[in-house]
């Protein structure tokens, strides 16, 4: 790979990374995260770092995408994609928001634009695309071929179960990347 | 072979004009016609949910409002809600004195609770206030029609007001109109030896059983009527929170404003059809009861009777006012050899002809249906009552049939074609013995057990322009063994077939 | 038992009332409708969706309402049309070609026994159980209005003016293209959502400072997405002054209060205190928040002030109104259901026996039709 130079993957302990996904740029892979194989990372306008216990299924990509003209304006600093933890990105799901809170769903073959801001507790339904530029308040949920949104009164589910026999079946069945880098020991080192 | 999803090239004119791929048609066997969806009288069949795949009985489902009774839909996006379990920490109750200690005596237990969650949308039945339940299907409560009383009590009146002046309306017939019984009656003459009989008797009066008025209170009109909110004006609104109008009419009693107000909806039934010839009332299908099955008792679909045709390929290019060419191919579908001619479509006045048959045969077969009705009644009865009432069910009004709107825009060169399609024999495709070639006419390219290849030559028409659609056209006759009877009998019918050739192509 | 239930007991009767946004079905002697549909057609020919009542041929319309009518008996009621009676709601002065197809395609398609054809207003009015009182019924095309005395129509007071739920959403688009809204996103069913949701009628003190020129701060702007792909400001004047359209202040003096007015000065002298006393709005768009107490105000300044209504509607004058059981939309539907779940049914139907003999369904603007009931 011509660019594995550029990659510069953290995948701390804990978390499961198929070895057959691809990566690209600087991505920072948190603690119980799991990306099955076939998954898609692109840090592309600067460095992602997905927070802990996300799921990234499979044929998904995640896309911190240059703006269109795809200059960097070098008197703007390199923002950090943060993204929040226990995020789910369903199989199928292609989602470039420019901001990613804390228990999101993005459902099968959804499609999020780079203007989208999403903050916490959204659900993004199966299919729907959302190209506008927006920001979606908190437990919003957006479901069907108009997008119609509601507010979400309960809180969805957590993915803990499915994230746990994810980790056990997972290393059954794939070759796995290894952890790289330990915040502790380069606080050591450093 | 004709598609369920595409559109064919190929399709056949049905009885009643109008023009349908073969897929789509159906054959009545005691008629030998043809017969479409839109000339069959549709029945019901029987009630499932589609969801469960329940078979409920129409009583039932009549009782229902046609609506399942364990399945829900979701109020916000129609979609089908599943119920879903969550264990609860409950207290439990002791039967024994709780005093001595607080740990002692409540006991957390952990319980099944059910509520009911949309996949599609993520509506719970806790967003609108519904209490879990403990048994996941049957305990949901239903939520009631809010003027349901009101409305029960306008019925009422004027069921009453309506009773009421039919009531009066005979008396005054009754009184207006001297007696016509040929038999004076010596007792009901005047009614008056009635009532002193009653009378003695010690019955209450006859008469006092007329319907009483029923009183309403009438709808109070008011000028005072509600203004709008004050903070219209200034509070902005929240549209996650405003029901749309799916949502409004999927709870017609109520149609709520806001989404905290749906309630989960009882997903309605559906239904199998049977399908029956309107001239004969013989059913053409008939499904299985069982929700499960997708198999028929009687399925005259048209491709087991009629020769299927199949546009093989177009020979040459087809240009206005030249000759052309299509190979199609023929398969014969019964286990009966047909002989098969192949002939120009009848002209406009010919068609009408075939119209004015076809009324008259309904005619003629109503009217010796209903003397024959009217015989056996009066025979019967000699009540001239009874015999009108019989009659009246009879009268029948069928649609005419239209003249088919597809027209052909070639002429065949041969005036007929004559030919022989042999039977169906699942067994030949075994046969090892290769048949002996026969003498066939020119125009058989091809032929194999019960399907045969043919050449049918046209010439387009002088009018037509480029990019035009070729319509080739022709009347099949072809015969047809008629197996219901007990001894098969052998018909010669025909069937309108129109082929899509392809467009005419430039110089 | 009393008779009716005879008549109840097995095959109650269909309701619809069709309409040309919505259809109202269900069953006779039920609280509301079954079902609340759009009047469009999935064409069996081509698998296109349709409006019902849009046709170029008498063909097309017989063929539009067989495959409507077809969908209503077997995907909604679920019941076999053949041998049932039908009650259909119908405006009174209704095309008749409309009438007439609807008949043909029931008695001849689908072989019902019977049909009954109710007046709207009067379906409407039933609902109350008053007998006097005048019917505003506000649908998708037109307004219509219909005074009633005594459970007898006045026909020759009679008003109706274009402005429906139609108007409405031109209305909205208008105002949303000029505020620069890109045209493409507009259609149909989102004019309309934007209207169920957003819009209302703003009261009257308002509504004569906007007259003046003078606006008053207007209600705050709401952003709406459009199927993900767009967010569009509606702007809060928009909200506020849609509905305007019916309350324009002309020449012609055809707004709704003029409308109302006019119908209850075309009555005779006798019988105007009881309709002013008893006025009754329906129809889908009625539905839309602060359009009485509008109607009302407008209504009562007009009675007070105006020349003409002044002259002619003597002494205190205070407009009353009736409300709704459930909702507007379908009150004209209840009213069909009400009246087909009495035994009027059998004796005011036209038969499929009586329809064989005319071919033709008796119409009351036909003269021959009372010469035979006479």
């Amino acid at each position: 790979m011509s660019h594995a130079e550029h990659n510069e993957i953290k995948i701390m302990a804990k978390a499961i990374v198929c070895e057959d996904c691809s990566l690209i740029g600087d991505i920072t892979i948190s603690p119980g995260c799991v990306i099955h194989p076939s998954a898609t990372i692109i840090a592309e306008a600067g460095p992602i770092v997905l927070g802990e216990n996300c799921i990234v299924e499979e044929y998904s990509t995640i896309a911190f995408r240059l703006p269109t003209d795809n200059k960097i304006d070098p008197a703007v600093e390199v923002r950090t994609l943060n993204i929040g933890a226990n995020n789910v990105f369903e199989v199928g799901s292609r989602v470039e928001a420019c901001h990613i809170g804390e228990k999101n769903v993005f459902e099968s073959k959804c499609y999020v634009g780079p203007c989208v801001f999403v903050s916490s507790g959204c659900i993004i339904g199966a299919g729907v695309r959302l190209v506008s530029e927006q920001k979606l308040p908190e437990n919003t949920v957006i479901y069907g071929r108009n997008c119609l949104q509601r507010e979400a009164i309960d809180k969805h589910g957590s993915q803990t179960l499915q994230i746990d026999f994810l980790r056990k079946v997972l290393p059954n069945y794939h070759h796995l990347r290894k952890p790289n880098y330990d915040p502790k020991k380069m606080r050591i080192a450093t | 072979m004709a598609n369920f999803m595409q559109n064919s090239v190929v399709s056949y004119a049905c009885t009643c004009g109008l023009v349908n791929p073969i897929t789509k048609l159906f054959f009545c066997r005691h008629c030998l016609k043809l017969r479409c969806g839109f000339c069959v009288c549709h029945e019901v069949d029987s009630h499932f949910c589609s969801n469960c795949l329940e078979n409920i009985p129409s009583s039932e489902a009549k009782h229902k409002k046609n609506c399942c009774t364990n399945c829900f839909n979701c109020p916000c996006c129609q979609h089908t809600l599943s119920a879903r379990a969550t264990m609860v920490v409950v207290p439990k109750k002791t039967d024994d004195s709780p005093k001595e200690g607080e740990g002692d005596g409540v006991k957390a237990v952990t319980k099944k609770m059910y509520y009911l969650s949309c996949l599609g949308c993520r509506w719970t039945s806790r967003d609108v206030g519904i209490p879990d339940q403990n048994v996941a299907t049957g305990a949901w409560p239903e939520n009631e029609c809010s003027y349901q009383t009101r409305f029960n009590a306008l019925l009422e009146y004027y069921q009453a007001v309506v009773l009421q002046d039919k009531q009066e309306k005979q008396e005054y017939l009754r009184r207006k109109t001297p007696k016509a019984h040929k038999f004076p009656s010596l007792t009901d003459r005047t009614g008056l030896t009635v009532s002193m009989i009653r009378r003695q008797i010690g019955w209450p009066d006859k008469n006092t059983q007329k319907a009483k008025p029923v009183n309403i209170t009438p709808s109070v009109a008011t000028d005072e009527l509600e203004d709008l909110p004050a903070d219209v004006f200034t509070q902005p609104i929240n549209l996650r929170n405003v029901s749309n109008i799916q949502q409004r009419h999927g709870q017609p009693s109520d149609q709520p404003f806001t989404v905290n107000k749906l309630y989960p909806q009882r997903r309605i039934l559906w239904i199998k059809r049977s399908l029956r010839c309107r001239q004969c009332e013989h059913n053409v299908i008939k499904p299985e009861y069982h929700p499960t099955s997708v198999k028929y008792r009687i399925q005259l679909f048209a491709n087991y009777h009629v020769p299927d045709v199949l546009l093989v390929r177009s020979e040459e290019v087809l240009h206005a006012g030249k000759s052309g060419s299509i190979i199609l191919k023929l398969t014969n579908p019964t286990m009966h050899d047909m002989s098969i001619k192949i002939k120009e479509l009848p002209t406009l006045s010919e068609e009408l002809e075939m119209i004015e048959e076809f009324k008259l045969a309904c005619k003629i077969k109503e009217n010796t249906a209903t003397s024959a009705a009217a015989e056996s009644l009066k025979s019967i009865t000699s009540s001239p009552s009874l015999t009108s009432t019989t009659l009246s069910r009879q009268t029948s009004l069928i649609e005419d049939p239209r003249i088919v709107q597809q027209k052909a825009n070639v002429k065949l060169n041969n005036s007929e074609l004559n030919f022989v399609l042999n039977q169906r024999d699942d067994s030949t495709e075994f046969d090892e013995d290769v048949q002996t070639p026969r003498e066939e006419p020119e125009f058989i390219i091809w032929r194999k057990s019960n399907k045969v290849s043919i050449r049918l030559p046209f010439t387009t028409d002088e009018s037509l322009k480029v990019g035009d659609l070729v319509k080739v056209g022709f009347t099949m006759e072809y015969t047809y063994v008629n197996t219901v009877t007990n001894t098969p009998t052998s018909h010669t019918l025909s069937a309108r077939v129109f082929i899509d050739a392809g467009q005419i192509l430039g110089e | 038992m009393p008779l009716y239930e005879t008549v109840m007991q097995e095959k109650p009767p269909v309701v619809l009332d069709i309409g040309t946004a919505y259809t109202k079905l269900g069953f006779a002697a039920e609280a509301y409708p079954r079902k609340i549909i759009p009047s469009e057609v999935i064409l069996s020919s081509d698998g296109k969706t349709k409006a019902l009542l849009d046709y170029d041929s008498n063909t097309e319309l017989y063929d539009q309402f067989v495959d409507f009518l077809q969908m209503i008996f077997f995907k909604h009621l679920l019941v076999i049309p053949k041998e049932r009676k039908i009650v259909i709601v119908e405006n009174v002065l209704g095309q008749t070609i409309i009438r007439e197809t609807l008949a043909r395609v029931l008695f001849r398609h689908f072989e019902v026994s019977s049909i009954m054809f109710v007046p709207l207003h009067m379906a409407a009015l039933a609902t109350l159980a008053v007998p006097t009182g005048i019917v505003i019924d506000m649908g998708y095309t037109e307004t219509t209005v219909m005074p009633v005395y005594s459970r007898v129509q006045i026909l020759q007071a009679f008003q109706d003016q274009a402005y429906g739920g139609r108007a409405i959403h031109a209305e909205i688009k208008r105002q949303l293209l000029e505020a620069g809204v890109n045209g493409k996103h507009l259609t149909e069913s989102i004019l309309e959502d934007i209207k169920v949701r957003t819009c209302f009628v703003t009261n009257f003190e308002r509504a004569k400072a906007y007259r003046k020129g003078q606006p008053p701060a207007a209600p705050p702007d709401l952003e709406y997405l459009i199927n993900g792909e767009e967010i569009i400001v509606i702007p809060g004047t928009l909200r506020e002054t849609v509905f305007e359209i019916m309350f324009e202040e002309n020449n012609d003096r055809d707004s709704l209060p003029h409308l109302v007015l006019r119908a209850i000065l075309s009555c005779p002298v006798d019988v105007r205190r009881a309709l002013i006393e008893s006025i009754f709005v329906v129809g889908g768009s009625a539905i839309i928040m602060g359009l009485l107490s509008r109607l009302r105000a407008e209504m009562q300044y007009l009675a007070e002030k105006d020349e003409e209504y002044k002259q002619k509607l003597c002494g205190d004058i205070k407009f009353k109104f009736h409300k709704t059981i459930g909702r507007e939309n379908f009150t004209a539907w209840l009213g069909g259901s009400l009246c087909g779940g009495t035994d009027l049914i059998q004796t005011h139907s036209l038969t499929k026996e009586a329809y064989v003999k005319t071919d033709r369904v008796p119409d009351w603007i036909n003269l021959s039709d009372k010469r035979a009931t006479a």
